[in-house]
Parts: C-alpha cells; sequence; structure tokens
C-alpha cells in the first residue's frame, strides 16, 4: 500500500532518529511511503493563537496529498490529531471550507476532504497487521521489560477515529509483546508528557515529563516505548535537562521509538534505525539484546 | 469591550465548545495534569465564561496554562469541551493583542519565512560501538544529508504560500 509520507516538522529537523528508523521498516512490511514535496507545518503550533490559520496550514497539506489520491501518514500524534481534527471542522461547516478553498487557491490547491489521516497505530495494527509483525520478527527482544507510551494526542478526542480506546488502550502493549519483549500496566501510562506546557512554564514542563522518568524507572522498566516525536523530545532529548530541574541524579531511562525496536526485532543494525542519536541511555538496553 | 461583544466573538472561533452546557461537575479540573501545579481550573474558567466575566480571562496569563492533553475534552459528560473553550479564549486574546506568550510571534516568522516551525538542525551522532580509546571523542556531528535522509520538505512558492498564511492570520473574512 502506498501512503503520503508526512513527517512533520519536528522529525525532518531535529527526532532523525524517527524518520530514519521508519524509512528502514516500513517498506519492509508492505509500506511504501510516498515523499510528497511541498509540505509544510501542519498548522497544530499556531491552533491556540489562530484557528483560521491552523485550518489553512493543515488543509493545505491534505490537499497535496489529495492531489495525489493518497491518505496521508504523519509520524506525530500532533500532525495526526490536526489533521483528523480541522478535517471533522471542514466537514461540520461548508462555509469555513470556501474561505480555506479561496486560500489554497493562491498555490492552485484545492481540499475536498476525501482522504483520510492514519495514525501509525493504525498503520502497524489495522494496516500491516500484527499477525504480519510477528513474522517478520527474526531477533525476539526476548529480554526486555519495556512501557508503553502512548501520548495524549493518539488518544483524544476519541469521537474523531483515534486508533485505540481513551481509557485504557492496547495496541503498544500488543505490538510489544509481538516483539518478543514483555509489558505490564503502570499507573502513570497514560499521563502526558508536558510539551504542551513548554512554551509557556517550560520548568513545569519538564517537572511532567520528570514524573513520568521517574514513575518508569521505579517500576523497574528497561525503556519507554514511544511513538510520537514531542513526546520522545521530552523524554529522551531533554532527559539531561529533566536531571537537573528536578534534582533527579540517577534518572537513567532508554527512551526508544516504535519503529526502532521493530527494526532491532526484523534484525537491523543500530545504526541503520537511528540508535546512535537517542540521547538517552538506549546502550544500557541494546547491552542487554547483546547488540552492543 | 462589554461582556456581550465577547461572548459573541468567542461563539464565532471555530471549534466543539459549547460552554452553556455546563454544569460543575468538576471532571475537568479533577483529570487536569497541570491543576497540580498552578491555581489552574478548566472548571473554573468554563464558569467564568458562562457568566460573562471574559475579558477579565484575557487579560491574565491563567489560560495560557493548558498542557493541552485533551483529557477535559475528552472526559466531559455535557460536551462543553473545556479544552476548546480554552482554545477559543487564547485566541480572542491573541487576536485584541492582550496577553499572550511572546515566543508565538517568533514561531509564526518563522513559518512564514520557510513553511516550517524550523530548518534541520544538526545533531550529535553516538559512536557506535564506543571508542575504545578514552582520549577520542565519543560523538560526532551529523545533518539530514550525512545522516542519509533526502532534503526537509517545504512550500515550492514560499511568497504565495507566506500571502495566504497572513490572510488566514488576519481572519480575513472574504
Amino acid at each position: 500500500m502506498k501512503l503520503a509520507f508526512y513527517p512533520g516538522c519536528t522529525v525532518q529537523s531535529e527526532q532523525y532518529a524517527y524518520e530514519i528508523s521508519a524509512r528502514r521498516i516500513f517498506p519492509k512490511l508492505g509500506i511504501q511511503l510516498i515523499d510528497i514535496e511541498g509540505f509544510s507545518c501542519c498548522g497544530y503550533p499556531l491552533k491556540n493563537v489562530s484557528v483560521p490559520a491552523w485550518f489553512y496550514l493543515t488543509a493545505r497539506n491534505l490537499a497535496l496529498a489529495e492531489k495525489f489520491g493518497l491518505n496521508i501518514f504523519p509520524l506525530c500524534n500532533g500532525c495526526n490529531l490536526s489533521f483528523c481534527e480541522v478535517k471533522h471542522y471542514l466537514k461540520k461547516d461548508p462555509i469555513l471550507k470556501e474561505r480555506v478553498n479561496s486560500l489554497l487557491s493562491m498555490e492552485g490547491l484545492t481540499y475536498t476532504g476525501n482522504i483520510k489521516s492514519v495514525h501509525i497505530l493504525q498503520v502497524l495494527r489495522q494496516i500491516i497487521g500484527i499477525e504480519k509483525i510477528r513474522a517478520a520478527v527474526k531477533m525476539p527482544l526476548t529480554r526486555l521489560k519495556l512501557a508503553a507510551h502512548y501520548g495524549c494526542h493518539a488518544l483524544r478526542p476519541s469521537k474523531l477515529e483515534m486508533p485505540d480506546d481513551p481509557e485504557d488502550p492496547k495496541s503498544i502493549e500488543e505490538l510489544i509483546e509481538a516483539l518478543g519483549a514483555v509489558t505490564e500496566d503502570y499507573p502513570e501510562r497514560l499521563d502526558c508528557c508536558g510539551q504542551g506546557l513548554a512554551m509557556t512554564t517550560g520548568k513545569t514542563a519538564l517537572t511532567i515529563s520528570g514524573l513520568k522518568l521517574r514513575a518508569v524507572q521505579d517500576h523497574k522498566f528497561d525503556g519507554i516505548v514511544t511513538i510520537c516525536p514531542f513526546c520522545t523530545k521530552m523524554l529522551d532529548a531533554k532527559q539531561n535537562a529533566i536531571k537537573a530541574s528536578i534534582a533527579q541524579k540517577d534518572l537513567n531511562m532508554p527512551v526508544m521509538y516504535i519503529t526502532q525496536l521493530l527494526g532491532l526485532a526484523m534484525g537491523m543494525k543500530v545504526e541503520e534505525l537511528g540508535l546512535n542519536l537517542n540521547s538517552s541511555p538506549v546502550s544500557e538496553a541494546l547491552r542487554k539484546l547483546e547488540k552492543l | 469591550m462589554s461582556a456581550d461583544n465577547l461572548n459573541s466573538s468567542l461563539r464565532r472561533i471555530p471549534g466543539d465548545h459549547h460552554p452553556e452546557y455546563c454544569h460543575q461537575c468538576g471532571k475537568c479540573s479533577s483529570g487536569c495534569p497541570v491543576a497540580s501545579f498552578f491555581d489552574f481550573r478548566p472548571r473554573r474558567i468554563v464558569a467564568m465564561v458562562q457568566l460573562g466575566i471574559i475579558g477579565e480571562l484575557l487579560e491574565s496569563e491563567d489560560i495560557w496554562k493548558c498542557a493541552q492533553c485533551l483529557a477535559c475534552k475528552e472526559r466531559c459528560p455535557r460536551d462543553v469541551a473545556p479544552y476548546d473553550v480554552i482554545q477559543a479564549l487564547q485566541n480572542l486574546a491573541f487576536k485584541r493583542n492582550l496577553v499572550f506568550p511572546k515566543d508565538y510571534s517568533a514561531l509564526i516568522n518563522s513559518i512564514l519565512k520557510q513553511g516550517v516551525i524550523q530548518e534541520p538542525t544538526r545533531v550529535r551522532i553516538r559512536r557506535h560501538p564506543p571508542p575504545e580509546d578514552k582520549t577520542k571523542r565519543a560523538f560526532e556531528f551529523g545533518d539530514r544529508t550525512s545522516l542519509g535522509l533526502p532534503e526537509a520538505k517545504k512550500p515550492d512558492e514560499i511568497a504565495k504560500f507566506a500571502i495566504a498564511l497572513k490572510k488566514a492570520l488576519k481572519g480575513d473574512e472574504k
């Protein structure tokens, strides 16, 4: 199946590990990632200050994917939420849709709303399917106990076709088990990463992330599995800042994208999956897998 | 700014917000991840909007303390969508140039200039396996090209894109 591949600003400008590992694994699982030139910001970062600008930016990317007749596959919970929400609002209100289209006409684009956004969990579980993933596993991750971190925007609002149950999701756990690792429920599983506060109150954002990392470490997991670049930026890239900010010097938690773990289980090498880019101590987890 | 005026401006901002449905059950505030750090209560914000005390909200930093987790919107038994109420308030505060985080100006400029929030950055790449000789650096620097990634996406015709986005930001209605 072909999908319009939408890495999103954060992935394409700094979270390279996600893009590298996604580009590696999806073609091997029967998903052809089609690069579309001209994609811009999804608009999510502006929704709080200008709903019209948000609508314009989101619809613009959907319109570009429409030109190719492909469903769009964003690598970010926030981008996916943007696509789903704006589609919902423009369907509800034809006048808004008309306004957006008048702006899009400057670049010769039209938004009709005839394609969907597919979240990575939908791609993995519904399009590819757990059976196919299980069959692709060559080196099961048997020694690892992994914690699932969904991120708020993967699950809410459930009224818009979100990929899993908003209060009791299971997909990441299913995937972890399919890869041969173990997982378990933990009370902080659905807690927010705090990233949404980064612009207004950075210190609180770090504290919220720190509480999540602390909990995962106290529950003796070997690593956290993420699917969103914003959550990963907080939990992985800012882990050192969090240590200092909340005075928790012993925080030492590997954070890895689901695509990186899939690749490892499929027998790919550390560098092929961008595992040399994570800032958190992934080497601890790799050592357990005898990859180091 | 009369309260009636603000109320109708607020309603005109697209979203699923229905503050009038709220019966103050408090489920939103009890599930809010920010409420344990600040005196930030979605329930109170919705109550203030119901009572028409909107001007005060627009001039306070409180409405910007939302983590955007959407738990309140998900769990509200009355479809109030407190998050959407907060987002509409934030939009109004920005539109009227009242209180909003100053970083938004830089963010908007960046999107206008290049179509994305930031240009690709240089990152640290850990040597794998780590060098045995401890005097050698354990990191090197890399970018999209050295990592074998294709060029980052951006609008082809940035000038046209920027004109359309500026119009959208002004909220030009035809």
